[in-house]
């Protein structure tokens, strides 16, 4: 059985084939969750926010405001708990084309 | 949204406000650090710097301070933590229109280079009413009817416009 993190990884590769708009943001677990394979089939779409979980969702509703179509990578358990106040406010609120 | 507009080739400049209670949050700190990895010369950000937030910390005895409770930033070199970050540092008299555009000015004009803009703008909370000026509690005060005769007064608004 294929991996989770590979599954990740490979179709954030397929949606980067798909759409010259799409992008990948890192915050710092890039060689963990399998979005190193983003970054190496994309690298200038693939933009590293270090180990700043707030603020790369906040960056992604940017990005998405310009047309882009970010998606934004990191552990489960980082981006639910601590970017839920940024998730809310700055995504859900603008209806930002975030993913 | 700089960030965009970079990998856009996109020439429009991002301008930010921020407060100095809010600066405390830390996700602007993480903000503050990752726009000059990426050199956003074409984001500005003004720091409101008005020296109280909404309730705060009790000043000293003697302590002297435009407010009426203690500065967010007591005695902290801001400009020199930014300028360390990678920031571009501008000081300016926040209500001085003669200092403000030429700030804003200047940033857009940067807007190719690979710092960001922080604009410190020195400023008193309530400024130009004699009873709301330097007092933390109209942050987050609304003004009676009869205050707001006296503020209009003071500011010199036609009343209707209250």
């Amino acid at each position: 059985m294929k991996a989770m993190r590979d599954v990740w990884g490979d179709t954030l590769v397929e949606l980067g084939n798909s759409n010259p708009n799409v992008l990948v943001l890192d915050a710092d677990l890039a060689n963990s969750t399998k979005a190193d394979k983003f970054a190496k089939a994309h690298p200038e779409r693939f933009l590293q926010m270090g180990i700043a979980e707030q603020n790369f969702v906040g960056a992604a509703v940017g990005l998405a405001s310009v047309g882009y179509i970010p998606w934004l990578s990191s552990f489960a358990v980082f981006f639910t708990h601590r970017a839920l106040d940024p998730i809310r406010m700055l995504v859900a609120q603008t209806h930002a084309n975030v993913s | 949204m700089a960030l965009g507009a970079r990998l856009r080739g996109e020439k429009f400049h991002t301008f930010v406000m921020i407060g100095d209670g809010e600066l405390q949050e830390g996700m602007i700190w993480e903000a503050l650090d990752v726009a000059p990895r990426y050199k956003l010369g074409n984001l500005t950000a003004i720091l409101d710097w008005n020296g109280l937030q909404q309730f705060g910390w009790v000043l000293a005895i003697n302590e002297e301070h435009r407010g009426d409770r203690k500065d967010p930033w007591p005695g902290i070199d801001l400009r020199g933590i930014f300028e360390r970050l990678g920031w571009r540092c501008l000081e300016i008299n926040g209500h001085d229109f003669s200092q403000i555009i030429p700030a804003l000015e200047s940033s857009k004009a940067s807007g190719d280079s690979d710092q960001p803009t922080m604009i410190i703008a020195h400023t008193v909370k309530g400024k130009g009413v004699r009873f709301t000026e330097g007092k933390h509690e109209w942050h987050s005060k609304v003004a009676t009817k009869e205050e707001l005769k006296i503020i209009a007064e003071e500011l010199g608004i036609q009343e209707a416009l209250v």
